[in-house]
């Protein structure tokens, strides 16, 4: 029979079997949870699914498939008739069969040969072991005296014989009007109109159905109509056993009976029965269900038909050519650009512009699937690791409709698989554990998908035991992953990330689920490989999170395009944390060197910086900022230091501030999983959508590219790989530098930098306040100061405000008597109370950060609190509300 | 030769009509959705001897196509094969009213569905 179909209606059954296959797999995990609860539908929706794969099966001639297939169709029709409770083995022997149907499909033709004899044992076992087989199809008594109603009819009647021509299934109806017309409150008309409008009635002697509603008195016909069974009664509205079907054979022997007999003797007319029974076998073999039963299941089948199977390769060439359409347009743009005496132009491009955006977006959520396809699988994995290992564990899915490019989504199910299994395997603790420390007796992992960033990240959270840091590194120093050095500087985190370098296996046993020390790198390295990153974060006794972080799409991405001397480079935008220009006059406090190495200071961090001209082997130049021309820069390293300096010191060193515009630098502040860095370039252009394409096989061996793009204005550049560029660098391997970040990091906690407000008095002589000391800072005429006695007041706020003078309180120099005004240092008083004064001073220098820590002053006096030195100046660190308040004892 | 037209989104059903077609020895055509077999059936409705017509597609339903065809005083006449599942019992129900010559219930095998077709088309003829 086959040969009868090419191989795309195999392809096509095949396609359409796995799809069955994949939803009968949750939908048993949910009944065997759920038990009776959720049987009812749920068993439909399984039933169904397993009936269209018997059908393709059986249409095709596979037998074995169509065998299996049969079976689980039988044991699902017990559970569903409540005839067989659902059970773990009866699951289990289902998921079983279920893969064995998988395995047939694998290899279709060869399908006979799938060994599944065990399966099918088991399943027949349960066939039998159910109550008896419905198929016993006890007949259903016919309607009373039906025979007699048959012989009323004339059966060699012109009309009747063509009825009766039709193979078409031919029904004795019996109406009694006052139940079901007026009853269910319709008209006769309303009766009639249907009837006719389903088939052609045929009533005894020939009479009209007006007629015979009219008189109101119960009436039989015979009905034909292409309407099945069920159907036919479900169709008119009438109850089911008003409506009989009449067998072929009791048909052919009525419209054979004698001529002369338009009255049938009794033993002439065939019982009405032998029909029922028929069907009845019917029934058993096709179930069909109720139209009203499955309201759900209709709602799932409308949306799956709301889709159209379309070929990869297809939708790869599209997706290709929408991607040149956004090259040419971005072309277009550049080459219209300055040509604005078209304004009809304009509006043209921006027409296009926007036809093109939403072209690319379409074909991009053409290969857009949701992660629930993935995600769907693990159920059954987890069921399957939780029973061989006796735990008790119950998966939660969400964000299952987040969608993903298709290639995405194939490249992440194995590492999301692994990364299950390991939770399953190892992180979830058995029953008893669990009960032990207090926990519920059953795990939970969570599998969670949702947007961040133009990301998605995927979360697979579990309740388990948490990796133990100490643990890890004890193994990890073992087995020579890290030095013990190492071991010791590295933060709880670190170590525990320290799952996915390569070689590593936290198992203390070896077990058949997972935990075979490979895995979690290889793990890493696919989820990199596709521009996404892995990071793990546990507690112990709490549970374990690991996120991986994927790009939608692999093939549009928004890229940041970035210069050295005359090359661009395009830097995918999702690797770009921040962009940070440091000023020439920073360039001193902001970049520092260790051991040999640049970094920028930011924030609380060390960044190691990477001169992306030194790695690409481009003389470092940098642009002059009016006329645009590369110069070369001389510089040897960023900090335009002499000599290395063992520790981070950032402080200025006197007379050496640059404020010359070459020295400043953009930096890109780049991430991609774990690594971390600023990458020097010379220029910044736009952010830009770039086609990813492949780079040619020469290239493919250059770490530090990931591929080439076309920009706007036509030119080839290339996509610089972030983890590339750091090991050309030899980032990773910089352990010191790693040391220096987190001494540093360390240390800026210790040492909190504090915002001072320098300021002087006598000219020479500089003090500070912490700004978080001052309510206000006011400039001050002084011809609004007023004096009474020998103290001075100004008017603030509405009351009198005394005034100190610094060399008051202190023995420094005095206010220069030349100058018209100072500034008012209004100190925050004690909450709720009003300020006590404000201290006068002459000159207010800056507002800057430093170091907290200070020595001894040289002088004393009220709230000098000591001193310290400031880009080579000694500056005498005040506390204002001290000053003050002594003025007010005083 | 007269043309019989497999009006279905599911290519595998399209097969599986175009192989009974072909038994039947009538020319085969096809179409994917209701719209695309409006406008074909329109193209050829003086050569079709049968619509073979799949109750539930995505856009415009099966249902609502047969209304369509039934609507026209040119098509009317052309009989109409409906292509169902046992869960449609309403939707068949709808098209037997609606002027369906016959359906054939998922799954099929090919001579139940031949016998479905000769029967169809018998019935207009």
């Amino acid at each position: 029979m086959d040969t009868l179909f090419d191989d795309s209606l195999v392809q096509e059954f095949i396609t359409e079997s796995r799809e069955h296959l994949d939803s009968i797999e949750p939908d048993l995990l949910l009944v065997e949870e759920q038990g009776k609860a959720a049987a009812g539908e749920v068993v439909h929706r399984i039933f169904r699914a397993i009936h269209s794969v018997k059908g393709g099966a059986s249409f095709l001639a596979y037998d074995a498939l169509k065998g299996l297939s049969h079976k689980m169709e039988s044991v699902l029709m017990l559970i569903r008739d409540g005839e067989l409770e659902i059970s773990a083995p009866i699951t289990d022997v289902l998921l079983r069969s279920v893969d064995k149907l998988r395995l047939m499909l694998d290899d279709v033709t060869a399908s006979d040969s799938v060994e599944c004899g065990e399966e099918s044992a088991l399943l027949e076992q349960y066939m039998n072991g159910g109550a008896a087989p419905a198929a016993e199809a006890q007949p259903e008594a016919a309607p009373a005296g039906t025979d007699d109603r048959l012989s009323a009819f004339d059966w060699q009647s012109e009309a009747m014989r063509s009825l009766l021509a039709k193979a078409s299934p031919v029904y004795l109806v019996e109406v009694i009007p006052a139940e079901d017309i007026s009853a269910e409150e319709r008209t006769a008309e309303a009766f009639i109109q249907n009837t006719l409008s389903l088939g052609t009635p045929f009533l005894a002697g020939g009479e009209e159905l007006a007629a015979a509603l009219a008189a109101g008195k119960p009436f039989t016909f015979v009905f034909g109509t292409v309407l099945e069974d069920d159907l036919a009664a479900a169709a008119l509205e009438l109850p089911e056993e008003r409506v009989c079907a009449l067998s072929a054979e009791t048909l052919d022997n009525l419209s054979k009976s004698s001529v002369a007999a338009p009255v049938a003797p009794q033993a002439q007319v065939p019982q009405p029965v032998a029909p029922k029974a028929e069907t009845a076998v019917e029934v058993q073999e096709i179930a069909p269900e109720k139209n009203v039963a499955a309201p759900a299941a209709r709602a799932a089948r409308v949306e799956n038909a709301e889709t159209l199977r379309v070929r990869l390769d297809l939708l790869t060439r599209l997706m290709n050519s929408a991607g040149e359409l956004v090259l040419a347009r971005n072309q277009l743009f550049k080459a219209m650009e300055g040509m604005n005496d078209q304004p009809q132009l304009a509006a043209l491009l921006q027409n296009m512009d926007r036809v093109t955006a939403e072209i690319q977006g379409s074909v991009m959520q053409t290969r857009l699937q949701p992660v629930g396809g993935v995600f769907g699988k693990f159920p059954r994995v987890v069921r399957d690791i939780a029973r061989k290992l006796g735990k008790e564990i119950e998966v939660n899915l969400s964000g299952t409709e987040v969608e993903v490019d298709r290639s995405v989504i194939e490249l992440i199910s194995d590492p999301l698989t692994h990364i299950i299994r390991n939770c399953a395997d190892h992180a979830i603790e058995t029953p008893d554990e669990r009960a032990a420390n207090g926990k519920p007796r059953s795990g939970t992992i969570e599998i969670a998908a949702y947007h961040e960033g133009g990301q998605v990240i995927v979360a697979v959270i579990d309740d388990g035991r948490g990796i133990d840091p100490e643990k890890i590194r004890k193994s990890a120093e073992k087995k020579g992953v890290i030095t013990p050095e190492q071991g010791q500087r590295m933060s709880d985190s670190d170590l525990v990330n320290l799952i996915f370098a390569p070689g590593f296996s936290t198992a203390e046993q070896i077990t058949d689920v997972s935990g075979r020390g490979v895995g979690m790198d290889v793990v890493r390295t696919n989820i990199e490989k596709l521009g996404g990153s892995v990071e793990v974060d546990s507690r112990i006794g709490a549970g374990t999170t690991v996120f991986l972080r994927i790009p939608l799409t692999l093939a549009i991405v928004p890229a940041l395009l970035a210069g050295v001397q005359d090359d661009q480079f395009a830097v995918p935008q999702t690797s770009v944390e921040e962009i940070v220009w440091v000023r020439a006059k920073d360039v001193k406090s902001q970049i520092g060197r260790v051991h040999d190495k640049d970094v920028l200071r930011l924030r609380n961090t060390l960044l190691p910086l990477v001169r992306l001209a030194d790695i690409l082997g481009i003389e470092r130049t940098f642009e002059h900022p009016e006329t645009h021309e590369p110069l070369p820069d001389r510089r040897a390293r960023l900090s335009d230091r002499r000599g290395g300096t063992e520790s981070v010191d950032f402080e200025r060193r006197d007379g050496d501030r640059r404020t010359n515009w070459r020295g400043d630098y953009r930096i890109i502040v780049v991430r991609s999983g774990r690594t971390r860095y600023g990458l020097v370039v010379d220029r910044l252009f736009d952010s830009e959508d770039i086609v990813m394409k492949p780079l040619s096989g020469h290239l493919k061996n250059v770490r530090c590219f990931s591929g080439a793009t076309i920009t706007g204005d036509g030119r080839v550049i290339t996509v610089l790989d972030i983890e590339g560029v750091a090991a050309m660098a030899e980032l990773s391997q910089n352990a010191d530098l790693q040391r220096a970040s987190e001494d540093y990091a360390s240390k800026q906690e210790q040492t909190t930098r504090q915002a001072v407000v320098l300021f002087r008095n006598a000219a020479r002589e500089t003090f500070a306040v912490p700004q978080s000391a001052l309510l206000r800072l006011e400039r001050l005429e002084l011809d609004t100061v007023q004096t009474l006695g020998s103290e001075e007041f100004v008017n603030y706020r509405g009351r009198s405000l005394p005034v100190v003078r610094l060399e008051q309180r202190l023995p420094v120099g005095a206010f220069p008597a030349h100058l018209q005004h100072g500034y008012l240092l209004v100190p925050k008083p004690a909450a709720g109370a009003a300020p006590e004064g404000g201290v006068l001073v002459s000159e207010i220098v800056d507002a800057i950060e430093m170091k907290g820590e200070c020595e001894p002053s040289r002088i004393a006096g009220p709230g000098v609190l000591g001193s310290t030195v400031y880009e080579g100046e000694m500056v005498t660190l005040l506390d204002p509300a001290a000053l003050v308040s002594n003025a007010v004892l005083n | 030769m007269k043309k019989i037209i497999s009006v279905d989104d599911s290519r595998q059903i399209r097969m599986i009509v175009r192989g009974a077609v072909d038994v039947l020895g009538y020319e085969f055509i096809e179409a994917v959705d209701g719209l695309d077999g409006l406008r074909t059936i329109r193209a050829n409705k003086d050569d079709l001897a049968l619509v073979v017509l799949d109750v539930n597609m995505p856009g415009m339903l099966g249902t609502e196509l047969l209304a369509a065809l039934k609507g026209d005083p040119e098509l009317k006449s052309i009989p109409v094969m409906m292509v169902t599942t046992e869960s449609e019992g309403k939707l068949i129900i709808e098209s037997v009213r609606k002027g369906a010559a016959n359906y054939v219930v998922k799954p099929f095998d090919q001579s139940e569905l031949i016998a479905k077709m000769v029967e169809s088309m018998g019935e207009a003829a």
